[in-house]
């Protein structure tokens, strides 16, 4: 056999060992993800076909949505703030959300959660804090308020919130 | 100074000014964990350690260590048609047949979304869900018998709180409700106050399950077949926070952590409450920070740094 059909032979048997490869991976992929088994049930325990089914669209659900909530949290309003409180909100310290992204420090938003998070980001930056994470399921009573408190030593470490209620 | 009058009242009530030895708790070994980072969460349960990774995400994970630190196992969880999955602290608890018991919230990429309670097999190769909505779950453990418990409150649009409703339910395997228990309007149904399931822990020890309402300060153990068998207030704990909920086979810990501010340093310490005793015994420990993660019969693990839990027992 000549050299020039040996290596196009070879190049053959590689392509062909090359795709049987990629094909049994493919295989194996798709025989791990189908070969989960998951039943889906109503809380009287009967099987449903998708847990989303029958389910309404509610805008707020969008995830661009539940981003957007995360990303422009409020905050305290800083002091001379944009928004100033009413006057009966004075008179009974009612607190007032605000339609600017940040309230004057008793309680703001609503369906936040908190979870506990660690810090380590070296030095005094060692510990935990709490932070409050937006969820459109959540209690639409249940707001937030960063509280004095801080991860680690340092009062520069991260911020720590508390739940708070609107209603 | 009001920690200092603080402390001074809980040592008081422990008996120290009585001549008594303080309770204490003692080191009983360490072991090394991988650091856990920011957006993680973990829990020790039934001789493993669990940490959960990608808590806001399309596809969470769940890691599996065993009691010398080294990975066993870990499991991706997907629910069909969830482009989202969020899981909260207090959101995971492992059976002792090592099924993983999972609530949170889940959502499509077109605009829906529901709560569910999830169970997942050893391997991860099974899995059940049940859609939970309206209600929504603060806490989750798996009992000795298997079944789960769940703690939350549902509300309809901008009706008026509903105090008649039982916060805690408990589902089969199968995920069928089983019951519901712990009417709002026995824990707290004052206004303006948040719902107590909200920041509340469930644990599980052999024949019992507790359930910690921080915000309602109140302690309730619980039969398998929801029947309360104590319920115990705790003291208000002033600057200070109770983070965790470990119930060992003797005795059952909350993890107590003062973040520091401007105006004080951190502190943390521990509340001990014995199997059949009605008052809560504050031990102060010497680190800045802490965390109780879950017990190993007497022990309980405790964190004191990213790294490393540490075991701790009563003195003999």
């Amino acid at each position: 056999m000549k050299p020039a059909k040996i290596s196009q032979l070879g190049v053959l048997v590689a392509v062909v060992s090359l795709v049987a490869m990629a094909g049994a991976a493919s295989f194996h992929h798709q025989q791990l993800k189908h070969s989960k088994r998951v039943v889906l049930v109503s809380q009287s325990g009967e099987k449903i076909p998708s847990l989303f089914d029958g389910l309404p669209h509610v805008p707020a659900y969008s995830l661009k949505q539940i981003d957007l909530m995360e990303k422009n949290r409020p905050e305290r309003c800083k002091a001379g703030g944009t928004a100033k409180q009413s006057a009966l909100g004075r008179l009974f310290g009612t607190p007032v959300v605000y339609a600017s992204n940040c309230f004057p420090g008793l309680c703001g938003g609503t369906q936040w959660t908190l979870v506990v998070d660690n810090c380590d980001t070296g030095g005094p930056c060692n510990g935990q804090h709490y932070i409050a994470q937006p969820d459109p399921s959540g209690d639409p009573c249940t707001g937030f308020a960063p509280n004095s408190g801080h991860c680690g030593t340092d009062c520069a470490c991260g911020q720590s919130d508390s739940l708070c209620t609107m209603c | 100074m009001r920690q200092l009058i603080l402390l001074g009242f809980f040592l008081v009530s422990a008996g120290v000014g009585e001549g008594q030895m303080a309770p204490q708790l003692v080191s009983r070994g360490s072991t090394e964990i991988p650091a856990l980072q920011h957006g993680t969460a973990g829990i020790w349960s039934h001789g493993a350690w669990i940490v959960l990774s990608d808590r806001f995400s399309s596809a969470p994970l769940f890691w599996m260590y065993d009691s010398v630190g080294n990975e066993i196992s870990k499991i991706q969880f997907t629910v069909p048609g969830a482009a989202r999955i969020n899981i909260y602290d207090n959101a995971f608890a492992r059976g002792s047949d090592g099924t993983l018991a999972v609530i949170g919230t889940a959502y499509t990429n077109d605009t829906r979304g529901t709560t569910f309670l999830a169970a997942l097999s050893p391997d991860g190769q099974q899995e059940m869900v049940v859609r939970l909505s309206p209600f929504f779950p603060n806490a989750v453990t798996v009992a000795s018998d298997g079944t789960f418990w769940v703690a939350g409150h549902q509300w309809e649009g901008n009706k008026p709180r509903d105090h008649s409703q039982n916060l805690i339910r408990r589902y089969d395997k199968s995920g069928k409700l089983l019951g519901s228990f712990m009417p709002w309007s026995t824990i707290n149904d004052a206004p303006h106050t948040l719902p107590p399931d909200a920041l509340s822990t469930l644990a599980a020890s052999e024949g019992r399950v507790a359930w910690y309402s921080r915000l309602a300060r109140t302690h309730i153990e619980f039969s398998l077949d929801g029947k309360v068998v104590r319920r115990v207030e705790t003291p208000e704990v002033d600057n200070a926070s109770v983070t965790s909920l470990a119930v060992c086979e003797d005795a059952t810990f909350l993890g107590v952590s003062a973040l520091a501010t401007d105006k004080r340093k951190a502190s943390w310490g521990i509340y001990e409450l014995g199997g059949h005793e009605s008052e809560w015994k504050y031990m102060p420990q010497e680190e800045t920070w802490g965390y109780l993660h879950g017990c190993e019969a007497n022990r309980v693990a405790s964190r004191t740094s990213q790294t490393t839990i540490l075991w701790l027992a009563k003195t003999e």
